[in-house]
């Protein structure tokens, strides 16, 4: 009979090398590399590329130092000072976003509308918030708030559209119905009874006037909400006739840095108002949101007096300093121990200034780098690198992605919406819903030059645009990524667990109502973060621009059916270049650029996230 | 049989009739407590009512009176219909579409699936309080005032968010911090916010489903004294897979058994003493089920 080994024997290792071991080693190193190999790749090509636009090797010892000692000394500082503190840290993570967020709003805000002029988009405003107020105060006389939300979502959507380009969409729709109809032989020889442009308008008053007599008939509305008829009826005629250019001339009598405070420094207002409304009472913040309205008002004139731009300091205070100063008061009223916190965006800030000004004092050579002013700030010049500027392109891409968001985030949600919360699962329409969601998830793998192809024949052949705007630009970008929006708005609104939706069924709450308060804000954090990740992956799409013609140089667009540029172009325009610099530096400087505005987008999107997961628990 | 005499039974018959080590103390509290009037009024009045989920029928022909202002509970074994029952009554089975329901409910006298009834102005008469607890992610004051809001009756709202916090027996633990996010209380604090969020709208019905299942036995006895104090305004129906529950609260008993069918249905005194069937009192003894 066998012995049986004393225990300690049989977990005993065998000797002290193991095959299995071994083998065992070197499938996880072999894991290890294929999770490192795109992230080195990248590396390698950041590396390339931030040595061809900044060029660090030009730099002196003396100025490294000068960078160690007034930047990453002190920023590193208040890391470690911060790390075992999370009070600090999360205020820290508000200044940051107060500061930067408040920059790059403000200086995307001020670029786009220094190149549309103030005054247009200023009107659009005004005309698109007449109908929402109609509706709110309709609401408070009849003491009735059913549906009050998408009424003033929609109408405020119909408004834009009648101002923005009636007669581009209505007659776009009565060639397109030609178009699908003309060939039938009856049909392409009746000729209408009544001139185009009387149709249009008859159309473009008519449905919105039915629409809301038909609501108020089946709602059994009082008689006296009944005057809301031949108002309807009355906007939306005088919207077709050219509502906007009635008021144009009220509109341009106001100076300039004026009509920046109404479009910039008003709406920040209202934030803040809202804002501390939430947490004290209405008078405050009416306080509060005067407060930020007079701020603007004394900025413009101190800028006067000393003859400064005063639009620009305008948008500067209201889109940097207003949420700087919010963050700073909340901080030193509710959060004591973290206040520290706020200190940090600030070290870094006064690190970079403290190291320009120093540089020049003890004369230190600094890197060779191509992104500077000139890059940043001036219009292209394809003789001379060092004169090469791509401030029309940069603009040019934030107006694009402006439009893309605008086009793509409302179709994209509300298609979500509808295939999440109200589309059926069984019958017909169910299968019909089921192919449509397949499709669209499709959609998001069709290649991005295709969808050029697609915005070529949509915008250009059909609806008779212009070649190469703005406008087409964006909306054919906002068509590429409108099923990633889909599909990640889906997503979160599938994340909201069905006992909330529930619960708000079982207390008498509708459908929208459900939707409104308890589905949308659990889903939106989610659904922005989606949004924003496909727009960061869009900004930088080059081929579909090619297709639609955008120019590859050109100024400033001046409006979304001005003729755009793009900041991909630029970098796919300059990789031909015949002088070695524009291939090397300028490009890689202009990478570098385009880089950054997604980053900033990402970082947003990272913000949000975070800022709502942590609202929650 | 009177009253009295079914009490004097009772004394007689517990032991026989009903395991004691599973209801015995409980019965003897329904002994004391003083049977509720109880209008005698049905509230709601199910006829031969079907539901179908695709081929599967989850009710059958079930026929069943709901008295006012009283507590009716509704046991069973796991998928006997009896929740499915339950969403009848408040149409929240119209939210899962492969449900079809035949048969007639009525609400006070009303058809409830007629083309004329409007499924969110009668849910807000018939309130719900879900097995799980279910607060919004919003402040505790916001989750109450919920239903008022939406229901647009705004006016002291402050006041009725009060007093329906009270009435869950929820107020002095939660008063000084309204503002706070609902998700922070705890189980059974959150599962009786429901309760008040339920009754904040001053509804005719609440139903509740399972509501203490989730819930440590501390707290599910404080939602079964709330029951108790509730059943005094309002007509609560309970499902429960808790007999003793049932026993403890409730005045009527509904007994569903596999197949959706309702095979009992009695004062509660009565199901549990002396029930009519044989499945009904194998059930109760746990002999099966």
């Amino acid at each position: 009979m066998a012995t049986k080994p004393e225990p300690a024997e049989s977990i005993r290792r065998d000797g002290r090398f193991s095959l299995k071991e071994l083998k065992g080693k070197a499938f996880e190193g072999v894991l290890i590399a294929a999770t490192l190999v795109g992230i080195v790749a990248l590396l390698v090509l950041f590396g390339y590329m931030f040595f061809d636009a900044v060029g660090p090797q030009a730099a002196s010892a003396k100025w490294y130092l000068l960078f160690f000692g007034t930047l990453v000394a002190p920023t590193s500082a208040f890391a470690l000072y911060s790390r075992r503190r999370p009070a600090v840290r999360r205020m820290n993570a508000r200044a940051f976003a107060a500061v930067f967020g408040g920059l790059a709003f403000s200086l995307a805000a001020w670029v786009v509308f220094d190149a549309t002029g103030p005054r247009g988009p200023l009107l659009y405003i005004l005309l698109a918030s007449v109908s929402p107020l109609l509706i709110a105060g309709y609401a408070k006389y009849v003491e009735r708030s059913m549906f009050v939300g998408p009424a003033m979502v929609m109408s405020t959507l119909v408004v834009l559209l009648w101002t923005l380009g009636t007669e581009v969409f209505v007659f776009a729709l009565f060639d397109l119905i030609g178009l699908l109809f003309g060939w039938i032989p009856v049909l392409g020889s009746l000729r209408l009874p009544v001139g185009l442009p009387a149709l249009v308008t008859a159309v473009s008053a008519g449905v919105p006037t039915l629409a809301v007599l038909w609501y108020l008939v089946r709602r059994d509305a009082p008689r006296r909400a009944f005057v809301l008829v031949p108002v309807v009826a009355a906007l939306s005629g005088l919207g077709t006739a050219g509502f906007d250019f009635w008021f144009q001339p009220y509109v341009d009598v106001l100076a300039a840095w004026v009509a920046y405070v109404c479009l910039v420094g008003v709406p920040v207002a209202a934030v803040v108002a809202l804002a501390v409304r939430r947490r004290a009472t209405v008078r405050e913040g009416l306080v509060a949101g005067g407060a930020v309205v007079a701020g603007n008002l004394a900025v413009g004139g101190v800028a006067l007096a000393r003859s400064l731009d005063p639009s620009f300091w305008v948008v500067m205070f209201s889109g940097t300093v207003v949420p700087v100063a919010y963050v700073v008061g909340d901080a030193a009223i509710a959060d004591r121990e973290g206040r520290i916190g706020l200190l940090g965006p600030f070290v870094l800030i006064g690190g970079v200034l403290l190291g320009a000004l120093l540089e020049d004092v003890i004369n230190a050579t600094g890197p060779d780098t191509w992104i500077t002013p000139t890059l940043l700030l001036s219009t292209w010049n394809g003789l001379d690198p060092t004169e090469a500027g791509a401030y029309p392109e940069i603009v040019g891409s934030i107006m694009i992605v402006s439009v893309m968001a605008l086009m793509s985030f409302p179709v994209g949600v509300g298609a979500a919406i509808y295939l999440e919360e109200y589309a059926p699962n069984t019958g017909l329409a169910g299968r019909f819903a089921n192919f449509t969601e397949v499709n669209i998830a499709n959609l998001a793998g069709v290649p991005s030059v295709v969808y050029g192809l697609l915005g070529l024949a949509l915008f250009n052949n059909v609806l008779d645009f212009p070649p190469g705007i703005v406008f087409t630009a964006g909306a054919t970008l906002g068509l590429l990524i409108l099923p990633i929006v889909i599909v990640s708005a889906q997503e979160a609104i599938r994340a909201v667990p069905d006992s909330l939706r529930r619960g708000s069924y079982g207390m008498g709450a509708s459908r929208w109502q459900t939707l409104r308060n308890v589905v949308l804000p659990e889903a939106v954090p989610g659904i922005l973060t989606g949004t924003i990740l496909a727009l960061g992956r869009a900004i930088g799409e080059t081929a579909p621009l090619l297709i639609i013609s955008l120019a590859v140089s050109g100024s400033t667009p001046d409006g979304l059916f001005a003729s755009g540029v793009a900041l991909p172009l630029r970098i796919y325009s300059s990789s031909a270049n015949a002088i070695p610099e524009y291939r090397k530096g300028v490009l890689a400087a202009l990478a570098i650029v385009l880089l950054a505005l997604m980053l900033t987008m990402n970082a947003v999107a990272i913000l949000l996230r975070n800022r709502y997961q942590t609202n929650d628990t | 049989m009177s009253k009295e005499e079914l009490d004097d039974e009772s004394d007689d018959e517990s032991e026989g009739a009903v395991d004691s080590s599973l209801i015995g103390m409980e019965v003897a509290d329904t002994d004391t407590k003083d049977r509720r009037p109880g209008t005698e009024e049905a509230v709601i009045e199910t006829r031969d009512l079907n539901v179908y989920y695709g081929d599967e029928r989850a009710l059958h022909d079930v026929n069943m009176e709901i008295h006012e202002r009283e507590v009716t509970a509704i046991i069973g074994p796991s998928g006997c219909g009896k929740s499915t029952y339950l969403r009848c009554i408040n149409r929240m089975n119209d939210l899962v579409e492969a449900a079809i329901i035949e048969g007639e409910v009525r609400f006070g006298g009303m058809d409830m699936y007629g083309d004329d009834v409007d499924p969110v102005a009668l849910r807000r008469r018939i309130g719900m309080v879900f097995q799980h607890p279910n607060p919004f992610p919003k402040s505790i004051y916001d989750n109450v005032a919920y239903g008022l809001r939406v229901q647009n009756r705004t006016e002291h709202l402050d006041e009725k968010v009060e007093q329906a916090l009270k009435d869950a027996a929820l107020w002095d633990e939660v008063n000084d911090q309204l503002d706070e996010s609902a998700m922070d209380l705890s189980g059974g604090q959150q599962q009786r916010l429901c309760i008040a969020r339920a009754i904040a709208v001053d509804p005719e019905v609440i139903l509740m489903d399972e509501p203490t299942s989730a819930l440590d036995p501390v707290a599910g006895s404080k939602i079964e004294d709330l029951i108790d104090d509730l059943a005094e305004e309002y007509t609560v129906v309970i499902v429960t897979h808790n007999m003793q529950q049932a026993a403890r609260i409730s005045d009527r008993t509904a007994v569903f058994l596999t197949g959706g069918e309702l095979v009992e249905y009695d004062d509660t005194e009565k199901i549990f003493e002396n029930p009519e069937h044989q499945r009904v009192e194998d059930y109760i003894t746990g002999k099966f089920g």
